[in-house]
């Protein structure tokens, strides 16, 4: 008989379950390059990106109910539905349709190799990036962000059921797109 | 190797720990029984600890990085700035709230009761029984119907003044201790109602709670404030007093203006 544990793939991850008592400044200080990694993954341009988290933060500053609960795990989900509101808004300004469930590979922009050691990263990042909006989406809030189900449910207004099947198809193309190309577990690729 | 296709929404949920506890059980019971799906969840894992091996993904670029800390430092200050005023707030609200409970809770019972008899003769809830200026028909008026033995008082005015009080009426309250007497003066057309009563039972009037307490004529008269008006307590034999008025009872109209003076024109101990 096989007993396979649990994974432990969190131990790296923000705290997000205790109470952390900082101010509203002192959180939102410490979110905004989650927002700006989140911006970049829905619009995949570094300046829009930067545009759409200043004019998340500035929306936060002014908020007139923000969360009650002075914590990370109230403060971050909350930035991440600014964001993504800026985000939708500005994509209705430009008349640009952010397709909903479309499976169609969005072409990833062209990145620039790092150096040897850090060839893998890139794949790795490239392959990311040539995932569907959508994808990229909950890929960055769960595997990179640490969000979980019900905080990317509440985030992207859909049901639970939504979040996981969008999550395992991602991951069921990243796999795809990786295969043959990552390294095992604790070797570098060459 | 593909896992099982109903256990397959599992796969995900187990890696991410967001299985409940009997299901993560379950799916653990599964496990030891199927190679496949213990092979996915080591492919998944792996895949996962890839993904997270590129985080941060991005950058974030120096000048995002001050702009945000401008833009968040005079922010934290308008917080914390708030957040004293919000303070000071609440403690003054706090500091407000035990002051009006404390002087509330320390006005007897005979003032309180005192005060609402005058506010309702005030609103015209308590029409006056008998009607007269004569001291010594409400006397007896009080003595038939209240049982009260006293004779009420005729104090003279001072020489060339007319008289400052005057006497309207009165009319019988009945109260748990037993029937009160309401008698209404005015003094420059403004009410002031005397209750009287036998005070067969203990009187609760003490210094702590009253403005002020004076001595006069080896009798101690309690002030206190209570809704804007001034009641005034005091017992003497075997008769306790409660004086209501919204006039100001200190210094500037001492009872002399009703009572008259004595030698000294004032008196003894009466606040000037």
């Amino acid at each position: 008989m096989v007993n396979t544990p649990a994974p432990d793939l969190f131990h790296g991850f923000e705290s997000s379950g205790g109470v952390l008592k900082r101010g509203l400044d002192q959180l939102i200080l410490e979110c905004y390059s989650a927002l700006y990694r989140y911006a970049r993954v829905l619009c995949r341009d570094p300046v829009v990106a930067e545009d759409l988290v200043q004019e998340a933060l500035l929306r936060a500053m002014r908020a007139s109910r923000p969360p009650r609960e002075p914590s990370l795990v109230h403060v971050r989900p909350w930035l991440f539905r600014i964001l993504r509101n800026v985000w939708l808004n500005e994509c209705r300004r430009r008349r640009r349709d952010v397709p909903e469930e479309s499976l169609a590979a969005d072409p990833a922009l062209p990145m620039e190799p790092g150096p040897s050691g850090e060839a893998d990263r890139y794949r790795v990042l490239a392959a990311i990036e040539s995932l569907p909006p959508l994808y990229r989406e909950v890929i960055l809030l769960r595997d990179l962000e640490g969000l979980s189900y019900q905080e990317i449910a509440h985030l992207l207004e859909c049901p639970l059921g939504t979040v996981m099947s969008r999550l395992a198809r991602a991951r069921s193309k990243l796999r795809r797109a990786l295969l043959g190309t990552l390294a095992p577990q604790g070797k570098k690729a060459s | 190797m593909r896992a099982c296709q109903e256990q397959r929404w599992r796969l995900h949920a187990y890696v991410d720990r967001e299985l409940a506890a009997s299901e993560r059980l379950e799916f653990e019971q599964h496990l030891e029984a199927c190679p496949a799906c213990r092979e996915a969840i080591r492919e998944l894992t792996e895949l996962v600890s890839r993904l997270r091996a590129v985080h941060p993904l991005y950058e974030v670029p120096p000048s995002l990085q001050s702009w945000a800390r401008e833009q968040l430092q005079p922010f934290g200050r308008m917080l914390r700035v708030r957040r004293w005023i919000a303070a000071a707030v609440v403690c003054l609200a706090f500091l407000v709230a035990m002051s009006l409970w404390r002087s509330h809770a320390e006005i007897p019972a005979e003032v309180v009761f005192a005060t609402r008899v005058h506010q309702r003769y005030l609103r015209g809830e308590l029409p006056l029984q008998v009607r007269s200026d004569r001291p010594e028909l409400l006397s007896q008026w009080l003595y038939q119907h209240c049982g009260l033995g006293l004779q009420l008082p005729n104090y003279p005015s001072p020489k060339g003044h007319t008289k400052a009080y005057r006497l309207i009426g009165a009319r019988k309250l009945d109260a748990k201790g037993g029937p009160v007497a309401l008698l209404v003066y005015e003094l420059d057309g403004e009410p002031i109602s005397l209750l009287m009563r036998t005070a067969a039972q203990p009187s609760d009037l003490r210094a702590q709670g009253a403005s002020a307490v004076y001595r006069l004529g080896g009798l101690d008269f309690h002030l206190y404030r209570y809704r804007g008006f001034q009641t005034i307590c005091w017992s003497d034999k075997g008769l306790s007093y409660s004086l209501v008025t919204s006039l100001r009872l200190d210094g500037s109209n001492p009872c002399v203006l009703c009572h008259g003076g004595g030698q000294s024109g004032q008196p003894q101990g009466w606040p000037q």
